[in-house]
């Protein structure tokens, strides 16, 4: 039966793979380009405050008469930032580790298990404030740092246990009596068979790593002379934003937070169903 | 009349790449007393046809035409409920998997009894457990098994205990879906063996399907060859021991290496099977075929019936049915 | 003809179970094997008889309880060093091609991998383009491109019996290669297997549980059982005459409508799955029709019977007068107690 029992012909994940890519690219610009794009310099208090959106002003200005939309142009550049890299490092020690936990299966393997069992019962954010009120200047590089360095836990914890049902696969044996070595057989034939669950975990990591960034700004915890979404909104909250009707204030940082958000998230499964649709059937 | 006539059954399945009829047209009876086999290769339909006749057709698949009568009722018009009334009592059946299939944690006994209960009204839980002794020494199994939990049996005795199952309500027609095909070759022997030693006792009829011929050929009295959803060849044991006729079951019958005789080089059957979501026109087995003649391009064998059985393919069509089945697909 | 691969007493014991109730099953006992230049032995046993723990250990996949494995001359080893080395002379096909071909990798690259690791220089494409021709995918250009999930299971198995061809191995060891392919499909890989191994002066240990596959392709043949080899020899002068009752129990059982049926009753015992496998003296001697009281002696090893090489593990060999022991009734009785 197995030849004909056809299964559904997955979708190709061209357009979502589009249109992630164009969401991305474009924050991407805004953040290369920003001093190109933002009419105004950053943290520039020239204005106003409370101005409603005009043509002078896109996006009006704030309690401190700041213009908006150049604090937000500005603010793509670090939350961009703090996604892709604190997503990086995420990715490279959550990969490296898991690959080769669950590849080894040694003592090392179930103690780096244990210890992120016992991290997961503690809420990461009230660690990563907790961190970040130890670290003695929250600058962006200790932000992308402490989400990074314990994002990876968890996505080590899962790519470890696929690791674990991959080397019992007949390809693995196969290359070893091809006469690889242990290094070669989990880079070039285990983690391409990894990669769907590593992109799934990289997105999720990505925007939460974004997310973060915003919540610990947000908290008043962040760098407080860098501009990001989370700082706009911050502020926002601070000054009693919702109070004064000042949606222009609060909706384009949220917005903006979403659709990168989005984006990614088109991306990921863009290109798993990409990869499945590439492979055929016999990915699952 | 025979106990069970498929006459022209088809069966389609639904696939994301369109419908397609893993059954086209296929008809052969069984007589009362007969081991029918039905064999081929993965994807030829013979389990299709079998799940359509007992209706265990699930899903994506349904009948879409032909008719299957048991002692001249019609079976594929039956409601579910009117259907109840022949599953188990007149048909059973007995798959590969069957004997993974009991309850692990029931001891064999309660599931014999509880299949018994289930379909047998108004007898006692003291009867149906005399049954059930009974059903084990029918299987050649010690009593003492029944009071054991499935994995304390080997395959071959759960096996055995799922055709004791099989016979409860002494049923006319067996199915059985490659009963043995999971089981060392000594144990399958031992089944096979008490499953023609019980045919003859109860004289029920058995609709056998493996891809096995060399077994099929030991226990069955006829065999069917399907290929690609149709019927290639309906012939006698012995007819089909002197010699098959259609290129398909030759080809089959070569592709098993035998156990005496001068060791010959065998050539198997080149190319795959066909599409059946777009199959090719005329014969399908023409593309592998190495008599294939230009009619079989075009025009789908006719189906002769004779003394030898029934065979469909061009090599032996009578003048006139090549010109009806000309005339037919023009 | 002088021995590449030699077995030399190997043993694996599994364990498993906790530290206190501790179960130690032993899956392979002592078992020797000599594979000769340019021949075709045979393994034949059925499931859980321990040929493909054999396998594993032949291959280096799993080092022996006990034991050990040497090609011309030199240990198989899969780590480290020398693994290259072992690699480049021992090659095996896998039973399941589904499993055993990565499902990422196009047919290129499953192919030319193995390629490059034992030194293949510059484009490989030619040579793995050949190779598909030498293993009957042609045109080959349609399939170096696919990915596996394109190809058939015949024409899988075809990519990993290339794939293994390229490192150019002397003995190549297949386990069950036909096994989940239709027969007509089987056919051809056997052909082609032996075709290969004509060619290119292979050695080939082929390991199954169907009797008439051994006959086709095998020189040699080995019977296990229970984790032993209890006969082997020449595969036609087994298989025209077994000595061992439980080599004659399987070709009894192996379907084959055109032979003559032989003794049906005193076989029936063979199946009795449930008799058990005593851990000493004869582990058949349970289920045997000719089985005797001395069959529990615990020094019942293998025995040369012949000069041409056959060996049998049974105290009283058969021969053409033979009578069983017990009838089946006494069986039944037996079974009853």
């Amino acid at each position: 039966m197995r030849n004909n029992r056809s299964k559904p012909r997955p979708r190709s994940g061209k357009a979502k793979l589009w249109a992630g890519a164009c969401i991305l690219l474009l924050f991407a610009a805004v953040s290369l380009a920003a001093a190109q794009i933002a009419p105004y310099p950053k943290n520039d208090i020239d204005f106003e405050p409370w101005l409603v959106p005009s043509a002078v002003h896109l996006l009006g200005t704030d309690s401190y008469g700041q213009d908006v939309f150049s604090q937000l142009v500005y603010g793509t550049r670090t939350s961009f930032l703090v996604g892709i890299l604190a997503g990086l490092i995420t990715t490279i020690i959550g990969v490296t580790v898991g690959v080769t936990a669950g590849f080894y299966r040694r003592w090392v393997s179930d103690a780096l298990m244990f210890l992120v069992d016992l991290l997961l019962i503690i809420p990461i954010m009230a660690l990563m404030i907790i961190l970040a009120s130890f670290l003695p200047s929250m600058g962006l590089t200790s932000i992308i740092l402490v989400i990074g360095l314990l994002s990876w836990l968890y996505m080590a914890r899962s790519i470890r246990s696929q690791t674990l049902s991959e080397r019992q696969r007949g390809y693995v044996e196969a290359a070893r009596v091809a006469g690889m070595s242990d290094g070669s057989i989990m880079r070039r034939e285990i983690l391409p068979n990894l990669y769907p669950i590593i992109l799934a975990n990289l997105v999720s990591v990505t925007t939460q790593a974004v997310l973060a960034e915003a919540g610990l700004s947000f908290l008043g915890i962040g760098d407080p002379k860098s501009v990001s979404w989370g700082t706009i909104l911050a502020l926002a909250h601070a000054n009693n934003a919702i109070m004064y009707d000042a949606w222009w204030w609060i909706v384009p940082p949220g917005l903006a937070t979403a659709l990168f958000c989005f984006g990614f998230i088109l991306i990921g499964n863009g290109s798993l169903e990409r990869f499945r649709y590439k492979r055929g059937a016999s990915q699952q | 009349m025979s106990l069970l006539e498929v006459r022209d059954l088809q069966i389609e399945y639904a696939s994301a790449r369109g419908p397609f009829k893993a059954v086209d047209g296929v008809s052969f009876s069984i007589e009362r007393g007969e081991i029918f086999g039905l064999a081929g290769e993965s994807g030829c339909g013979k389990s299709t046809t079998a799940y359509g006749i007992a209706r265990l057709l699930r899903g994506a698949a349904r009948i879409v035409g032909g008719s299957v009568r048991m002692d001249g009722v019609e079976l594929t018009k039956l409601s579910d409920a009117q259907f109840d009334a022949y599953r188990w009592a007149r048909i059973s059946i007995v798959l590969q998997s069957a004997m993974n299939n009991l309850n692990p944690v029931m001891k064999i006994k309660e599931q014999l009894i509880d299949a018994i209960l289930a379909h047998r009204t108004g007898i006692s839980r003291a009867d149906a457990l005399r049954q059930a002794g009974e059903l084990m020494e029918l299987a050649d199994l010690p009593k003492d098994r029944l009071e054991r939990f499935p994995h304390e049996l080997s395959g071959g005795m759960r096996q055995r205990v799922v055709i004791a199952m099989a016979l409860a309500l002494r049923p006319e027609l067996i199915i059985m879906d490659e009963p043995t095909t999971a089981l060392d070759v000594i144990t399958q022997k031992g089944i096979i063996d008490k499953i023609v030693e019980l045919k003859r006792t109860f004289g029920f009829s058995v609709l056998f399907i493996t891809h096995d011929l060399p077994l099929m050929l030991e226990i069955c009295d006829r065999v069917g060859v399907m290929y690609a959803g149709r019927m290639a060849e309906i012939a006698a044991r012995e007819r089909m021991l002197a010699g098959a006729r259609h290129p398909y079951t030759q080809g089959l019958l070569r592709s098993f290496p035998s156990l005496t005789g001068p060791r010959v080089r065998l050539e198997g059957i080149p190319g795959s099977t066909p599409d059946l979501v777009a199959p090719p026109s005329g014969c399908r087995f023409r593309d592998r075929c190495p008599h294939a003649l230009p009619v079989c391009g075009s025009v789908q064998p006719p189906v002769q019936a004779g003394e030898d059985g029934v065979v469909s393919c061009h090599l032996y069509a009578k003048e006139d049915a090549l010109d009806e089945a000309a005339a037919a697909g023009s | 003809m002088k021995p590449l691969l030699q077995v030399h007493n190997v043993s694996q014991v599994y364990e498993s179970g906790g530290f206190l109730r501790k179960s130690r099953v032993r899956a392979v006992r002592d078992v020797s094997l000599e594979l000769r230049e340019g021949e075709v032995l045979a393994v034949v046993g059925e499931s859980g008889c321990g040929k493909s723990t054999l396998a594993r250990m032949i291959l280096g996949l799993l080092p022996p309880t006990e034991g050990r494995v040497e090609l011309d001359g030199r240990p198989v080893v899969r780590r480290g060093g020398g693994r290259l080395e072992t690699a480049k002379r021992l090659q095996m096909i896998f039973q399941d091609p589904f499993e055993t071909i990565n499902s990422n990798q196009k047919v290129e690259t499953v192919i030319g991998r193995p390629l490059q690791l034992h030194g293949a220089k510059g484009p490989f494409r030619d040579r793995v383009l050949k190779l598909l021709r030498q293993v009957g995918l042609t045109p080959a250009e349609d399939y170096i491109d696919k990915y596996p999930s394109q190809l058939s299971g015949g024409q899988k198995q075809r990519v990993m019996i290339a794939r293994a061809l390229g490192i150019g191995p002397r003995v190549l060891v297949a386990d069950e290669p036909t096994s989940m392919l239709d027969v007509s499909i089987g056919i051809d890989i056997m052909n082609l297997m032996l075709d290969l191994k004509r060619d290119h002066e292979l050695s080939l240990l082929w390991i199954t549980h169907n009797l008439g596959s051994a006959r086709y392709m095998s020189d040699r043949i080995a019977i296990m059982f229970g984790g032993q080899i209890v006969e082997s020899g020449p595969t036609e002068e087994v298989i025209a005459a077994p000595k061992h009752p439980y080599t004659k129990a399987l070709l009894y059982a192996s379907p084959d409508p055109r032979r003559e049926q032989v003794e049906a009753a005193a076989f029936q015992a063979a199946g009795r799955e449930e008799a058990g496998l005593p851990e000493t003296g004869c582990r058949f001697r349970h289920r045997c029709p000719y089985a005797r009281e001395d069959c529990a002696r615990s020094d019942v090893g293998l025995i040369a019977t012949t000069d041409s090489g056959r060996e049998v593990r049974c105290l009283h060999p058969l021969t053409d007068r033979t009578e069983p022991s017990r009838s089946q009734e006494a069986d039944r009785k037996e079974m009853e107690a």
